[in-house]
């Protein structure tokens, strides 16, 4: 398990108001610098029977239990293969640890780079649900997620 | 200073800032004699110590205050400001050679003859005073020492007195509430070497030495591995700081459980009075220490178990007197350790459990059918008082607790891991059991593996493991696809880990491996492909998004790094379709006999018996389900019988329609009354369902209670009491025959066993398990008390021992046995070590057998051949 400078440290060179860009299939995504702890290589995810689909399972992040969350699963893509490599992206939200799993992490955007434009209404609606905004880039367009909202209460399994 | 003298001062400390306190409120209440009690003991208590500690001067000036003190409490002399400056002025000295004391960890030199005088001299002249009251309390220890005059030591003084009195706080009823650490008096010095700590930081500390304790587990992991490494003695070392400072930290997060109880003689005094009754609490145990996170969450549970003893189980002081039983009702609140749990009773002498009562309010609320309740032990019974809204009070009283049931209990306490049970009997009392673990944070498990996953399973709440092989494999039932393993007398539904979770489930494959669980009172067998491993886990919750799913208690760390599930037997039990009830407060698994009580309805077992309408009986009054070969069933005087495990079974065909010969194996209904055994010759077994059993039209033919509507088919009930009843005694059914891999019981009866073990988990499995054999078994906890047993005479048939113990480890244990001279003492090792190496080393330290230790039917065939050997 190979553990990368956090994005959070550029960050601020970078200003603290940028986003980490993700990329899920042949998707530009990003959330928020500040938000993310960390990012890791791959590593050793422990299934959970019966959790919801996108609970990939369970991850030992020094001794600290992370929930691993599959987005492809949260935004309604087809399942990453078995040995295709994936990254953790981590983050705290309501004081646990949930490591957002993507295929790839890129660099970071500024927050000036571009306007944060409201979402397209022609947008999928799980996409919908869990984004704050698009971002027109050189590369493409990016749909900022909403954190909170990817690990909502709504994806929560009923009690 | 030693620890002796340290926890001395610091008690005196509080004793005597005690006696300060209340001289001053004697002032002002010189009438209150609980308060003059209550100065009496505390001076007492000093003056017991110094004696015993050898500490002259101090037990002069403490026995010459007592006198005093006690002469006030018995009305020989009134309170006034002068007789409250002396004792006041005697406190000063004490205070004086205590605080000498803590700087030179000697007594002071110094004369106080002016002060024992000036206290003498409010005494008779003979200088003396007996104190009748409290030798009774001490009589036990040393009759009348308290009236002697002489100011020698009396060292059985304090090591004598029971706990609870010496320790302010908890000294019955009458108790008054004292801070203990009123602050700021010169007096108490030591306080100063104490600290108030934040409880969250207790409680960061408490996961920091946890998240040590995985490092270390990981890393003895891989030195393991490597046995010529390095770092083998380092680690070595770091494990042993590790285990030392987790103790440490899981230290200071314990408390005293009479934390809990401070309220308890207040709530009963007030219940008392309100109740217009008599009560005494005792309370036992007060010391016993247990995690705070615990603490808090048995606090009001025990609360509403001692108000429902004070309010419902105590009768009025004229009820009592007409049971013959003495006006003053009893309760008692104890608190003890056993095998790595704390266990707390609350008794009480009163009007007991009304089981008739129950069993018509069970049935009223339509828990169980009315023909069932009958049936039904006394211990089934009283699980009914746990049900939501179980209350058998006539009426409601001012003071009962209204809205919190017994449910309400069970739940706190099952959530804390624990579990609790209640005996009754009916004019003589109840008895309120709770067993909770010492701490949350830390618990045993076993590491089970179920396809490629493996799981925790709390050891708590598992009471046996059995490994399914060949030899016992036959003991596996499948009815209609319900699974159930034939242990012992029960039958014990089984449920699939596989299944529970959802994970592929192949029902052709054998069961291997089962943990026989209990929750409640009820038991089932949790199916699972191998057993790995005993570990102490650290319990961490279970992530927000996972929250939702019953079967899990928590996550752990597994010394390599895997993030693995605890299991929640409780949660397994509910959700899972054959044992579920629907209720969420009924957190418990019902067994086949248990099923009936389900509100949905009774288990029945139904069957074809050659006529058209199927017939059923009563699931809990099944036994065993056999099949015999249609040449093993005979026709012997005028009925059929089968040979069946040494004995003769009588046979009746179900019905008329029963042709014996036309089915070979002839499958066989086996039903027992613990008297006497029968069985019912079937065609063949159907199926197990719950169903509604509400008979129709009564039978008029002898054997049959009458038809009944199951499954949408007329359903003849067949009366088992009138088939038991018609055939003789077939002599007592013994359970232990019925154990897989047994050998001759006769064989075994009355050979003693030495089962030596650290592990208190794997003595209560052993044990029942050799004892179900027939065996006579001791238990000892390690290798040194096993060999002084043995050399003190003590004779046994046969040792097993584990390897791995504190003190004298297996090998020792061997070698010890070989020297000391017993040469034919069969010895059997048990380990979770397999290596050769191990095995060669056991074997030549004189062990007669190397098993590892989970399969039991290994266990007790080793034991019966090395026996076997010895007599040969």
């Amino acid at each position: 398990m190979k553990t990368r400078t956090p994005p959070a440290t550029d960050a601020r060179s970078v200003g603290s108001d940028g986003y980490v860009t993700l990329r899920l299939a042949d998707q530009w995504l990003g959330i928020p610098v500040v938000l993310i702890q960390e990012v890791i290589a791959g590593g050793r995810i422990s299934p959970v029977p019966l959790a919801p689909p996108e609970v990939e399972g369970f991850l030992n992040l020094r001794g600290q239990i992370v929930t691993a969350v599959d987005l492809r699963t949260v935004l309604g893509l087809p399942r990453r293969g078995p040995d295709a490599p994936f990254m953790n992206v981590v983050v705290r939200h309501a004081d646990e640890l949930y490591s957002l799993l993507v295929d790839q992490v890129g660099d970071v955007v500024e927050e000036g780079e571009a306007p944060l434009e409201s979402v397209p209404r022609t947008l999928d609606p799980d996409w919908t649900r869990c984004a704050t905004g698009v971002l027109r880039l050189e590369r493409g367009l990016m749909v900022v997620l909403d954190v909170a909202r990817v690990l909502g209460s709504d994806l929560a399994p009923a009690v | 200073m030693d620890d002796l003298l340290r926890e001395f001062l610091t008690e005196s400390a509080d004793n005597m800032l005690k006696v300060e306190q209340e001289m001053v409120e004697l002032e002002q209440r010189p009438d209150d004699a609980d308060l003059l009690g209550s100065i009496f003991r505390s001076m007492h208590t000093v003056k017991g110590t110094c004696g015993f500690l050898g500490l002259v001067r101090l037990e002069a000036v403490a026995h010459a205050a007592e006198s005093v003190l006690g002469a006030l409490r018995d009305g020989e002399l009134d309170v006034s400001d002068a007789v409250v400056s002396d004792v006041l002025a005697a406190a000063d000295v004490i205070k004086e050679i205590l605080e000498g004391l803590e700087a030179e960890h000697e007594e002071p030199a110094g004369d106080d003859g002016a002060i024992i005088e000036r206290l003498n001299g409010w005494l008779d002249d003979d200088g003396t005073h007996t104190d009748e009251s409290l030798d009774l309390l001490f009589r036990s220890a040393r009759e009348g020492h308290l009236g002697s005059s002489s100011a020698s030591a009396s060292p059985p003084d304090a090591v004598a007195e029971p706990p609870e009195i010496v320790t302010p706080g908890w000294t019955g009823p009458d108790r008054r509430a004292v801070p203990r650490d009123g602050g700021g008096r010169s007096g108490r010095a030591l306080a100063d070497t104490t600290l108030r700590v934040d409880v969250d930081v207790l409680d960061a500390l408490m996961n920091l030495a946890g998240e040590l304790v995985l490092t270390r587990n990981q890393l003895i992991q891989l030195t393991q591995r490597d046995e010529d490494s390095t770092y083998a003695t380092p680690v070595q070392q770091l494990n042993r700081v590790t285990t030392d400072l987790q103790q440490a930290v899981m230290r200071t997060r314990m408390q005293p459980i009479g934390n809990a109880w401070g309220k308890l003689p207040r709530l009963v005094r007030d219940l008392s009075s309100a109740g217009g009754k008599r009560l005494a609490l005792t309370m036992l145990g007060a010391e016993t220490e247990l995690d705070r996170q615990i603490l808090q969450a048995i606090k009001d549970p025990l609360t509403h178990m001692i108000r429902n003893s004070a309010d419902h189980g105590i009768e009025s002081p004229a009820e009592r007197v007409a049971a013959g039983k003495p006006p003053e009702g009893q309760i008692v609140l104890e608190a003890f350790h056993q095998g790595g749990h704390i266990v707390i009773e609350i008794r009480d002498d009163g009007k007991g459990l009304d089981a008739g009562a129950i069993r018509r309010k069970a049935v009223e609320r339509g828990l169980v059918a009315a023909e069932d309740a009958a049936a039904l032990s006394e211990h089934r019974v009283f699980e009914y008082v746990f049900e939501p809204g179980f209350s058998t009070a006539g009426q409601v009283t001012p003071v009962s607790g209204r809205g919190v049931g017994m449910d309400v209990v069970r739940r706190n306490i099952e959530q804390i891991g624990g579990t609790i049970e209640l005996h009754s009997v009916l004019g003589r009392g109840t008895t309120v059991r709770i067993k909770i673990p010492l701490t949350l944070a830390i618990m045993s498990a076993l590491i089970v593996g179920v396809g490629e996953q493996s799981f925790a399973v709390p050891q708590i709440g598992v009471l046996e493991l059995v490994r399914v092989s060949a030899r016992n494999g036959h003991l596996v039932e499948n009815v209609n696809g319900a699974l159930f393993y034939r242990l012992r007398d029960q039958l014990l539904p089984l449920v699939r880990l596989e299944r529970v979770l959802g994970m592929d489930d192949d029902a052709e494959i054998p069961v291997r491996s089962i943990l026989v669980c209990q929750v409640g009172a009820s038991r089932f067998g949790l199916c699972v492909d191998s057993i790995l491993d005993t570990h102490e886990i650290v319990v961490k919750p279970v992530g927000r998004m996972v929250k939702g799913v019953r079967v899990y208690a928590g996550t752990t760390i597994l010394g390599d790094g895997r993030v693995i599930m605890i299991l929640d037997l409780a949660g397994i039990a509910q959700t899972t379709d054959v044992l579920a009830r629907g209720d969420e407060h009924a957190a418990e698994a019902a067994a086949p006999s248990q099923r009936q009580e389900h509100e949905r309805g009774t288990s029945v077992l139904l069957f074809d018996a050659g006529v058209p309408a199927p017939r059923a009986v009563y699931l809990s009054q099944v036994s065993r389900l056999e099949e015999f070969a249609a040449r093993d069933i005979e026709w012997a005087d005028g009925r059929w019988v089968v040979q069946y495990r040494g004995e003769l079974l009588p046979l009746v065909p179900a019905s008329d329609g029963i042709d014996m010969a036309a089915r070979d194996p002839r499958p066989v209904v086996v039903f027992s009354d613990g008297v006497r055994s029968m069985g019912l010759a079937v065609d063949g077994v159907r199926d197990i369902l719950e169903s509604p059993v509400k008979i129709e039209r009564e039978s008029t033919t002898p054997g049959l209670i009458g038809s009944t509507v199951i499954a949408g088919r007329t359903t003849e009930l067949v009366d088992i009491d009138y088939h038991l009843a018609q055939v003789q005694e077939v002599g007592p059914a013994t359970p232990s025959e019925a154990r897989p891999g047994s050998g001759d019981p006769a064989a075994a009866r009355g050979r003693r066993i030495l089962l030596v073990d650290d592990s208190p988990f794997f003595l209560n499995l052993l044990s029942p398990v050799l004892r179900a054999e027939g065996y006579d078994v001791t238990v000892s906890h390690d290798g040194l008390q096993a060999l002084s047993r043995l050399e003190g005479g003590e004779a046994f048939d046969a040792v097993v021992s584990d390897i791995d113990m504190p003190t004298m480890d297996g090998v020792e244990l061997a070698r010890g046995v070989r020297r000391a001279g017993f040469q034919d003492l069969p010895l059997v090792a048990l380990t979770s070590r397999s290596s050769d190496d191990d095995r060669d080393r056991g074997l030549a330290a004189g062990f007669d057998r190397y098993l590892r230790k989970f399969d039991q039917d290994e266990v007790v065939e080793a034991v019966r051949a090395v026996l076997e050997e010895v007599s040969a």
